[in-house]
């Protein structure tokens, strides 16, 4: 091998060397993750205010109106925003499938807060709008509108799925109660 | 100058041969037109950036720990900008920066339209091109990233659905998502990370793009104004040279630049942190800053049956508004030194907007796709329909280009500069100042 093929192929190997190393540290930063607040709403946890001047206390059948909606996390599982919820209170005759029947209790229905378009937290409106011309929930960043009677299906917007649906019912004291986990991944589903 | 100053040149030269440098660099040539001073706008943005970024950083704290503010339980982050407004001084250096930022990228996108439309992007100027794109994209970035530093409610907000663009990217979304805002969105390693990325590694590589930029505008020399093809001999630039005469002016346009954005950050404070707030569950009303809100309108118009599914990989909505529209004009924009096809010989005097009427067209066309869906960003406020708005994405960049392609072309051709060049066979079209001069 002459000089000048020699000093190539260290040039090259290193250079290899130097890429794979960079990419390697690279790709380490990325495993820092944050190990609390990382529980999942299940089934028997109470749901509590998550706004408001009632923050953390918990949501009652007598707390919300018929027509209205509050959002509500699942008390002590505040700190992961998956687990925020729309705690919805209709008319009980309104709901019609896909809204899972059984998970509905005194009116009330839950469905993840979290936008499945890019997760913004969605509002609840009492009034209706042209592309919705019901009570509905809808997302103040890209305007993604949701029914709650038909399970949080998409009416209009960007939206790609519904909001997943938490069953809950009422216990002896009238408290709202996670019947279960949420049947659906909650937010954006990664590509 | 006076005797003093000679000798301390002269004293510099003997270690320094500094009139080498004389020779080489002060005498460059800078090119008289009211254009020519975007890029250095952005340029000198970029200084005020640096200067008061670097105050900034010493009252900033970049943590999410809750920290006791006068009573309240707040991310520390936010408690520091918080204290931070309290001082009058450091209030208005927090303004200036915010509003240097917004001058920087009014700069950049003028000083790219001015590139595009006089076609100085071409050869040989393709690479100055594409590291001048680099540059937009980096300080994009960068104001993205800065963005979400005081940690408040509307810049969590903002945050948190580019965390979500970035996972839909196709196939590599979660890994990407971790990587760049450190894990699970927003992880106690997010304000760190980002802190990171915008004091050290995005003004790193800013520097070193400015720096080739420039070196490369001062090897390949700039383009010229065609009239300046008139008073030329001998193919060489006309123009004032940087030291004294161009110098001054760039002093004078630093001063105003610093007048302008205190004056603007006295006058329009922007982004009040404390009225936003401390980030809560629930979502407020925010829309991005104007050079993002057409991605912003485009995730409003796209509708969310747009979905499609490629090996295992689901391309929704949200990242063909996202990802792949922006990534589309971004590519596009890159490849313009490519794609445009007239003159490809060596090119240094400039061609007016009107003598390249397709070129005219195309950008005229771009401005308007854009401006559409800048404008759905405020389709609730304007009362404009979204199945209209979708429809004008089409219809108003064709109407606008096409418009501005045959007013071009009638131009042109009334002026002579299309028929010339085909009668002399070259494609370097003649300018009408000089025609009239010749007469």
């Amino acid at each position: 091998m002459d000089r000048r093929k020699f000093a190539t192929s260290v040039l090259g190997t290193s250079i290899v060397g130097a890429l794979a190393a960079v990419g390697s540290v690279i790709a380490s930063i990325r495993a820092v993750r944050r190990s609390t607040g990382e529980a999942a709403v299940a089934e028997g946890d109470r749901l509590v205010f998550a706004m408001g001047a009632n923050t953390g206390t918990v949501i009652t059948r007598d707390a919300v109106q018929t027509g209205e909606a509050v959002l509500a996390f699942p008390q002590g599982k505040e700190s992961n925003h998956d687990n925020l919820v729309m705690l919805v209170r209709l008319e009980p005759s309104v709901y019609a499938p896909p809204t899972r029947l059984e998970w509905t209790a005194g009116g009330f229905a839950a469905y993840s807060a979290v936008c499945t378009h890019l997760a913004c937290t969605v509002r609840f409106s009492g009034e209706g709008v042209a592309a919705a011309p019901f009570s509905h929930i809808h997302c103040p960043c890209h305007a993604g509108v949701f029914d709650p009677r038909r399970g949080a299906s998409v009416v209009a917007g960007p939206p790609p799925r519904p909001l997943p649906q938490l069953p809950v019912r009422l216990n002896e004291a009238g408290e709202v109660v996670a019947a279960g986990e949420f049947a659906e991944t909650v937010g954006v589903a990664a590509a | 100058m006076t005797r003093r100053g000679d000798a301390l040149v002269r004293w510099l030269d003997e270690r320094l041969h500094v009139h080498r440098l004389q020779e080489k660099y002060l005498r460059k040539a800078f090119p008289v037109h009211s254009t020519f001073f975007l890029g250095e706008l952005a340029l000198f943005a970029f200084v005020v950036l640096v200067l008061t970024g670097m105050y900034l950083a010493f009252l900033y704290e970049p943590s999410i720990a809750e920290v006791d503010v006068e009573g309240t339980r707040l991310p520390a982050a936010y408690g520091s900008v918080l204290m931070l407004d309290r001082i009058p001084a450091a209030h208005l250096i927090r303004q200036i920066h915010h509003w240097s930022a917004h001058v920087m990228i009014v700069a950049l996108v003028l000083h790219l339209g001015r590139i595009f439309f006089t076609g100085a992007y071409k050869k040989p100027r393709e690479l100055n091109w594409i590291v001048g794109l680099g540059l937009l994209g980096l300080t994009i970035f960068a104001a993205f990233v800065g963005y979400l530093l005081p940690y408040d409610q509307f810049s969590v907000t903002a945050t948190g659905i580019g965390y979500n663009i970035a996972l839909s990217v196709p196939w590599l979304g979660e890994y990407l998502a971790d990587l760049v805002f450190a894990g699970k969105f927003p992880g106690s390693s997010l304000i760190p990370r980002f802190y990171g990325y915008h004091i050290m590694l995005l003004p790193l590589l800013l520097f070193a793009g400015i720096g080739i930029h420039l070196l490369l505008m001062v090897k390949q020399k700039h383009t010229e104004p065609p009239a300046a093809k008139a008073h030329s001999t001998g193919g060489r630039l006309i123009g004032m040279p940087l030291w004294p005469q161009q110098a001054v002016i760039m002093v004078v346009l630093l001063l105003v630049l610093g007048g302008a954005v205190t004056l603007l950050g006295t006058l329009f404070p922007v982004h009040p942190v404390e009225l936003y707030g401390p980030p809560a569950p629930e979502t407020p009303s925010v829309k991005p800053d104007w050079y993002l809100l057409w991605v912003y309108g485009a995730l409003r118009l796209i509708p969310g049956w747009m979905e499609v599914h490629v090996l295992g990989a689901t391309i929704g909505s949200e990242a063909i508004g996202g990802i792949i529209l922006p990534g589309l004009v971004g590519l596009a924009l890159l490849l313009v030194p490519w794609l445009d096809r007239t003159n490809r010989e060596k090119m240094d005097y400039l061609e007016p907007p009107t003598w390249r009427p397709a070129r005219l067209g195309w950008g005229v066309a771009l401005v308007a796709f854009i401006g559409v869906f800048t404008l759905a960003a405020y389709d609730h406020e304007l009362g404009l329909s979204i199945r209209w708005l979708r429809a004008a994405t089409v219809i108003v960049p064709l109407g606008f280009g096409g418009a501005s392609y045959y007013v071009a072309r009638s131009f042109a051709r009334r002026r002579g500069v299309l028929s010339d060049a085909r009668r002399d066979g070259s494609h370097d079209a003649v300018s009408p100042l000089m025609r009239e001069r010749s007469q």
